[in-house]
């Protein structure tokens, strides 16, 4: 399957909105091409809500509230900073009411906490659900006049709802976790609360090291398939596609392709480009930040947090770097060079100011120009032809920085296709 | 350079962690001409090790990895930023001269660290050659980070 159309039916493409800095990024005209859709989480949304809940409205694209109920599964420190409870963990908390609301910073929450009580887990998810519902819809906005503009001139109304709703979940290690359980507890129970026309999808969000037990790959398709929901959501913690061993990719692909099997949709909630290639395999759609956070960490939380460091995306090669290794990578191969509008004003052919890209979002702007290189490519050429820019990408370059495109040809059994003459 | 990664010395079935491979490198660049620093940070990134020597003030960069020799020539790329004089220190277990060409290709040069009797030490195999050119902002910076940890 090649990806066609940019909506929910076809391969659709997400951001994910990782910091109030970004969000101007977004918005840029170019850009906005890039994505279909965006999805906010909880903690971001009640860190800073009116300006988020103002942005969705005004962004006029599908969003997905991610409610990041794994957060209380940390140590209860990760929610704390100096003055006690973080604001936006306090505030989820006390939306998403018992058994959450009164351990946030206080003690990790345990399986035993929803489970041990009738009725504990479905009022939860209910609360849960509700808030995805009504937090950006019914909550205030500092922009209603914008609202009004953006109907008037686009003739575009905006979508006040999100566009699939999430039940809580939680990290589970395999099948035999107790945190399994939960997720597939909380996944039925709030398939049950949908509306009609709602789209609920569970998530599934485990570690990697599952990707290597083909028994348990099975398992799990077959537990969620068992819901009979629509869709679903897969987080791999922690996954960089150009850092993984072929036996997980392989891995990721078979789950994929399992979950996705009777026409159901599948999103990667975080992904890299090897996300495109598992498009024919079943995959409907990923999120990724812009220009960096194609994967993410479940539980790594500084109690102060900090800006992520910025990192440059190499078209050709399909993965971001760190500035600097990147600078020496376009150093060493100028056929790299990005001819992207961003990177044409900011550094043209001087190398030495490659690094200004770090100022004001550039080198996110330049991650959107190229992802929307990279879609058009996809939905014009196909994927055959983007499987031959890798081969000859690999070609040029040699082995150095280019393992991952091998690694990636390979678990989809097409490194050995001949190119085309 | 991480101290906990590990590798079996084939020979006597002892392991070998990363930072033992310093000392033959610095024994290798000997202490009466050049001055040597210990994993520099500069810009978000660690150097395993810097010699300067102490009359031209020339400055070498040394990435140790005891096997994976793909991602050392990676990182010893970037550190061509840094400076022009670059090597790759690596346990000579996992060397294999085929890939002499690429680190020639690349002007990164390699030293080996083997054993000698109850100690190590370190040879060179190649010398570093022409790479990329410097980003003078990084080897500016790279000069201030050592002169700073006078």
């Amino acid at each position: 399957m090649t990806p066609q159309s940019n909506s929910l039916g076809g391969f659709t493409p997400f951001l994910k909105i990782g910091g109030n800095k970004e969000k101007k990024v977004f918005d840029f005209a170019a850009g906005r091409e890039a994505y279909d859709g965006v999805i906010v989480s909880a903690m971001m949304l009640e860190g800073f809500y009116e300006r988020t809940s103002s942005f969705l409205k005004g962004l006029g694209k599908k969003y997905i509230i991610d409610p990041s109920t794994y957060v209380f599964q940390q140590r209860a420190e990760a929610l704390t900073n100096d003055n006690g409870t973080k604001k936006n963990y306090h505030s989820m908390a006390a939306f998403f009411g018992p058994p959450v609301q009164g351990l946030a910073g206080v003690r990790t929450a345990t399986p035993t906490d929803f489970l041990s009580k009738p009725g504990t887990l479905e009022a939860f998810t209910h609360r849960v659900i509700d808030y995805q519902r009504q937090r950006v819809k019914g909550g205030a906005t500092l922009f209603d006049d914008l609202e009004e503009f953006m109907q008037s001139s686009s003739g575009q109304m905006l979508n006040s709802a999100p566009a699939i709703l999430l039940p809580p979940y939680f990290h589970f290690r395999s099948p035999a976790d107790p945190w399994y359980e939960v997720n597939l507890a909380c996944a039925k129970a709030a398939l049950k609360y949908a509306k009609p026309g709602e789209k609920v999808w569970p998530v599934v969000l485990t570690s990697p090291a599952l990707l290597t037990e083909m028994a348990l790959i099975n398992k799990v398709c077959a537990d969620f398939d068992s819901l009979g929901s629509p869709g679903y959501l897969v987080w791999i913690d922690g996954f960089k596609d150009e850092q993984q061993s072929l036996v997980k990719l392989r891995g990721l692909k078979q789950l994929i392709g399992l979950l996705a099997s009777q026409g159901k949709h599948v999103l990667r909630l975080y992904g890299g480009f090897f996300s495109f290639l598992l498009s024919d395999k079943g995959l409907s759609g990923f999120a990724s930040g812009p220009g960096y956070g194609s994967s993410k960490k479940a539980f790594a939380y500084s109690r102060k947090g900090g800006p992520s460091i910025p990192s440059f995306y190499v078209e050709k090669l399909r993965a971001n770097f760190q500035l600097d290794e990147a600078e020496a990578l376009l150093r060493r191969h100028p056929e790299l060079i990005c001819g992207c509008e961003v990177c044409r004003t900011t550094y043209g052919k001087n190398l030495d100011r490659f690094k200004e890209l770090k100022d004001a979002g550039r080198f996110q702007s330049h991650f959107l120009n190229v992802r929307l290189r990279e879609i058009a490519a996809l939905r014009s050429a196909g994927l055959p032809a983007v499987l031959d820019d890798l081969r000859e990408t690999i070609a040029i370059l040699g082995s150095v920085n280019t393992q991952h495109l091998s690694t990636w040809l390979t678990a989809l059994d097409r490194a050995a296709e001949a190119r085309p003459s | 350079m991480k101290s906990s990664a590990k590798t079996p010395l084939a020979d006597s079935g002892r392991w070998i962690p990363e930072d033992k491979l310093e000392r033959p490198v610095r024994r290798l660049f000997s202490v009466p001409q050049y001055d040597c620093f210990s994993s520099v940070r500069v810009n978000d990134r660690q150097i395993d090790a810097v010699f300067r020597h102490r009359s031209t003030r020339r400055l070498v960069a040394v990435e140790m990895k005891v096997k994976n020799w793909r991602r050392a020539l990676e990182q010893a790329a970037v550190y061509q930023l840094f400076t022009r004089s670059v090597y790759v220190a690596m346990w000579h277990k996992y060397w294999n001269s085929d890939r002499l060409e690429l680190f020639r290709k690349y002007g990164v040069g390699v030293i080996l660290i083997e054993p000698l009797r109850q100690t190590l030490r370190a040879r060179y195999v190649l010398k570093p050659g022409r790479g990329i050119s410097p980003n003078r902002h990084y080897s500016a910076q790279l000069r201030g980070t050592i002169e700073a940890r006078r």
